[in-house]
Formats: C-alpha cells, sequence, structure tokens
C-alpha cells in the first residue's frame, strides 16, 4: 500500500498529475491572496469611519463651545493618517448638496473628493442666544482650525491668531461722553513694570485681591473718568468713574476692551461699591512701558 | 491502492483545503470589514453636552447676579419655570438648544430642593402632576417607549448636585437630566 498524503502519488499517477494539481493549488492560492490583497487595499482608502468620526468629533466640540460660560477658543487639529484627510473637505456650515439653498447652520459635512462623493454629515446645535458664525472653511490642508466664542460671537477661522479672550462684553447704549478726564500717575513716569514671578499663580492673584481691598485712593476722583496708576500697586491700574449709570458702565467696558485688545493688560475686575461709582482694576501686562502706557491711556480715554 | 483511490483520497484532502481556505476568506474579510466601518457612537457625549449647555452657558439655566456675574452649576428657579401647562416645555430651552429641522435629542428635567426633599413644579402659579420641565416633550414620550431597543434608542440618566436661587438665596438641589437620543 502506497503513503498517503499530498506528495506521494508519484510511483501511482506520475509527473503529469502531480503538476496539474500543483498549477491548479497555486492558482487557487493566488486567487485568493489577489482577493485579500483587493479588499484589505479597497477598506484602507474607505475613510468614512474617519469621516465619520471627526464629524461627530467637530460637531460636539461646537456645541460644548456654545456652553463655555466666557470666552473661549480652541484649535483643532485632526490626524492625517494614512493621508487619507487630503481627500475630504469640511464644511461649516453645510452648503451641499445645492450651493445655491441657504447654508444648513446645523450641520458638520465632510465630502470628498469631488463634491457629491461619500457625504458624511452631523448636527450640531445652536444657541439662538448667540450669534453663531460659522462660515465654510475652504482649505483646511493645514489639518487646523480654529473655533472661538468671544462675548456672544462664536466663529471659526483659520489664521490661529489668538483671539482677545478679556474682551467683554459691553451694554448697547450709549456710551458717556466724556467732559472732563484726569489721569494720574503716583509717583513715577518713566518706569517699566517688572516681571514678577508666576510661579505661584494662585498666591500672586490672592496678594492682588489683598491689594485691591485695602487701597485707598490718594486721589479723589471728581471727573468722569480717572485713572490711577499708583507705584504701591505696582503693577496695578485702578479707574475710578464717579458716576454708576448705564452710560458710565458702557464707557468702562469699552475702555477695558481697548486696554485689553492692546495687550497692555493681563487681568482685570469691575468692582461695583454700594457708592454711587465704579471702581475698574486692571493689571498691566509685566514688561510695559509706563509711559507708553500713559501715551495709550491718554488715546483711549479722549 | 488503485488509480481510483488515489484519487479520490487526494479529492477529499482537497475538499478539507478548499473548505478551510474559504472560511479563513470570510473571516479576514468579516474582520476587515467590521474594523474599517465601525458606528461612532456618541449619544453619551452628545447628552454630557446637553447638560453643559443648561448649566454652564450664561443662557441656560443658571443664575447670574444683578452685577452681571454669572454663577456656573446652579438653577435659578425664575428661568426653570414655564407658561406652557400643555407640554410643560421651556421656551429657554428651545432657545438654548436648537437642532434645525430634525430633532436630535429630548429630555426630562426633575429639579429637587433636597433641604425639603420635593420636586420643584415648573409651572408658574398652577399646580402640576408631573413635576418635570421637558424639551421636546412629544418626542420624549414617543422616543422613551422605545427606548427598549438599544439599537435605536439611548437613554441616558445624569443627577447634577446644584445649588438652587430661590428668590433671594441659594439651597441645596439636584437636577436630574434625563435624556432620550437616537443612536448614531
Amino acid at each position: 500500500m502506497g503513503k498517503r498524503g499530498l506528495f506521494n502519488y508519484r510511483k501511482a499517477q506520475g509527473i503529469e498529475s502531480e503538476m496539474i494539481f500543483i498549477l491548479a493549488q497555486l492558482v487557487i492560492v493566488l486567487l485568493t491572496l489577489s482577493l485579500w490583497w483587493f479588499f484589505i487595499s479597497s477598506s484602507l482608502n474607505k475613510d468614512i469611519f474617519e469621516r465619520r468620526y471627526t464629524t461627530q468629533d467637530m460637531s460636539l466640540l461646537t456645541d460644548i463651545i456654545q456652553s463655555s460660560p466666557n470666552n473661549v477658543y480652541t484649535i483643532y487639529s485632526y490626524d492625517k493618517t494614512h493621508g487619507l484627510s487630503s481627500y475630504y473637505n469640511v464644511e461649516f456650515p453645510a452648503t451641499l448638496p445645492k450651493p445655491s439653498n441657504p447654508p444648513d447652520f446645523n450641520k458638520v459635512l465632510i465630502y470628498g473628493p469631488t463634491a457629491d462623493r461619500k457625504q458624511v454629515w452631523y448636527p450640531y446645535s445652536n444657541d439662538k442666544n448667540l450669534n453663531l458664525r460659522l462660515q465654510t472653511t475652504p482649505d483646511l490642508t493645514a489639518n487646523k482650525i480654529m473655533l472661538y466664542k468671544i462675548g456672544n460671537e462664536v466663529n471659526i477661522k483659520n489664521d490661529f491668531k489668538k483671539p482677545n479672550l478679556l474682551t467683554i462684553k459691553c451694554p448697547t447704549n450709549s456710551p458717556k461722553t466724556l467732559t472732563s478726564k484726569s489721569l494720574t500717575t503716583i509717583p513715577f513716569d518713566n518706569i517699566t513694570i517688572a516681571d514678577k514671578d508666576l510661579s505661584n499663580e494662585g498666591k500672586r492673584l490672592r496678594e492682588i485681591r489683598k491689594k485691591f481691598s485695602s487701597y485707598t485712593y490718594t486721589v479723589n476722583p471728581t471727573s468722569d473718568l480717572t485713572l490711577i496708576i499708583s507705584l504701591s500697586d505696582r503693577n496695578i491700574i485702578k479707574a475710578n468713574i464717579p458716576k454708576n449709570d448705564n452710560a458710565s458702565e458702557r464707557l468702562v467696558c469699552d475702555t477695558i476692551n481697548l486696554l485689553t485688545d492692546k495687550e497692555l493688560v493681563e487681568g482685570f475686575a469691575i468692582i461695583p461699591k454700594k457708592t454711587t461709582s465704579i471702581t475698574l482694576e486692571l493689571e498691566i501686562k509685566p514688561g510695559t512701558n509706563i509711559k507708553i502706557l500713559q501715551e495709550t491711556l491718554n488715546k483711549i480715554i479722549k | 491502492m488503485n488509480k481510483k483511490g488515489i484519487i479520490s483520497l487526494y479529492m477529499s484532502n482537497w475538499i478539507i483545503r478548499a473548505i478551510f481556505l474559504a472560511v479563513m476568506t470570510v473571516l479576514v474579510l468579516f474582520l476587515v470589514n467590521y474594523m474599517s466601518s465601525a458606528e461612532v457612537h456618541a449619544e453619551h457625549l452628545r447628552a454630557e453636552a446637553l447638560a453643559a449647555r443648561i448649566l454652564y452657558s450664561p443662557n441656560g439655566l443658571s443664575y447670574t447676579d444683578s452685577n452681571g456675574r454669572f454663577h456656573p452649576k446652579t438653577v435659578d428657579l425664575e428661568k426653570f419655570t414655564t407658561t406652557d401647562v400643555k407640554f410643560q416645555e421651556s421656551p429657554l430651552l428651545k432657545d438654548l438648544i436648537d437642532f434645525g429641522e430634525k430633532q436630535f435629542i429630548t429630555a426630562k428635567l426633575q429639579l429637587k430642593n433636597l433641604e425639603t426633599n420635593n420636586l420643584i413644579c415648573p409651572l408658574k402659579s398652577t399646580a402640576c402632576t408631573d413635576k418635570s420641565l421637558y424639551y421636546n416633550k412629544e418626542l420624549f414620550d414617543q422616543w422613551l417607549l422605545f427606548s427598549f431597543d438599544k439599537n435605536q434608542f439611548t437613554k441616558v440618566d445624569k443627577q447634577v448636585y446644584v445649588l438652587i436661587w430661590d428668590k433671594d438665596k441659594f439651597v441645596k438641589g439636584r437636577l436630574n437630566i434625563q435624556v432620550v437620543t437616537p443612536v448614531g
């Protein structure tokens, strides 16, 4: 009796039968491998999962940004894994499928490489009290976008310039017209505010708060807006607006926004007192020259 | 063994191999397909985002004092009330969370005063049997019925300890948020 097995039939069958079976085996194995190769490679190019993930991630981020109690910004970057993200486009808000239609402000849409290919979208909610101004970002080749909420405005941009988070929402009434102003610097003129040790932020903030509470004005403010820079407070400006009304509030608000826009201050507090005046306390950015600050303040309050 | 016997033995080996190859092929195709087309489930995150919108947004239910200072994670009783006797829906929440034409989330909010241990009725000057404030009540009722089907809807229950601003003081409270949202 001959041995059992695939290649042990030579004596009985000869070379021809062996060759036919081996060839048949090779064909089947090659076919199977080709099928696997084709399927795996097409699956890798099928980026639907990535698109779904990205739309959901961006939508949820848009939801959360709108929930922020105050100003906030975030830079969202998404991976270019396997170079797939270069295949698709992201739209805030969705304008497809008909570009002539009004854009759909409640969707993040991903499509590509052409407009009708593999569209994936996911909804996000809109706070109607906010001014949601998400606009289509045409070119996301950098794979980065910045989402921000400043005051009542929620927007998207891709220039990555850090927005001013200290901007506050000002009253809508007309600002007060300044009829008189005074700017008092005590007792220095051309001094640069020294850097302070910022390593212990909590301690520093407590010190500042303590200074605010114990501070007594050396100048009695009588004008519409009085700004006092005191050496004892080092990097703190105090402003006093004698009349506590809406127009004065707008004045304080505008002043803060202008100062923070110019990056002269890095923190502020408005302390409403149960008197007729508003006190505004500004923390000056370390490294600021007082003379330049004075000139800027003069320009602002004019 | 004669010629027929050898061929028959060889063929039976072949059949076993072919079956094995077919099973392996199907397995590989299934695994690759499963891994590359897996769904992304974000229903719980969506519920968290809704809770964050209600409690942390200045336009939500939280209290803002007369100086304009916003107190996150509080509930202003004035904002928690509604005049919608039929649906007990909050107009404030409708403006706060707008998904456009299609609705993707519904919620029921119950606020409990932990000092009196009573649920607070959201209706202004009217007694209510159901002491709940709703967001999309009609859909909530419909979807809740089908929430047993995990393939269609997800129900998320969330409890948040909050401070309730009652006229002129804070009292301890708990906000129960029940969210029902379609899967996907």
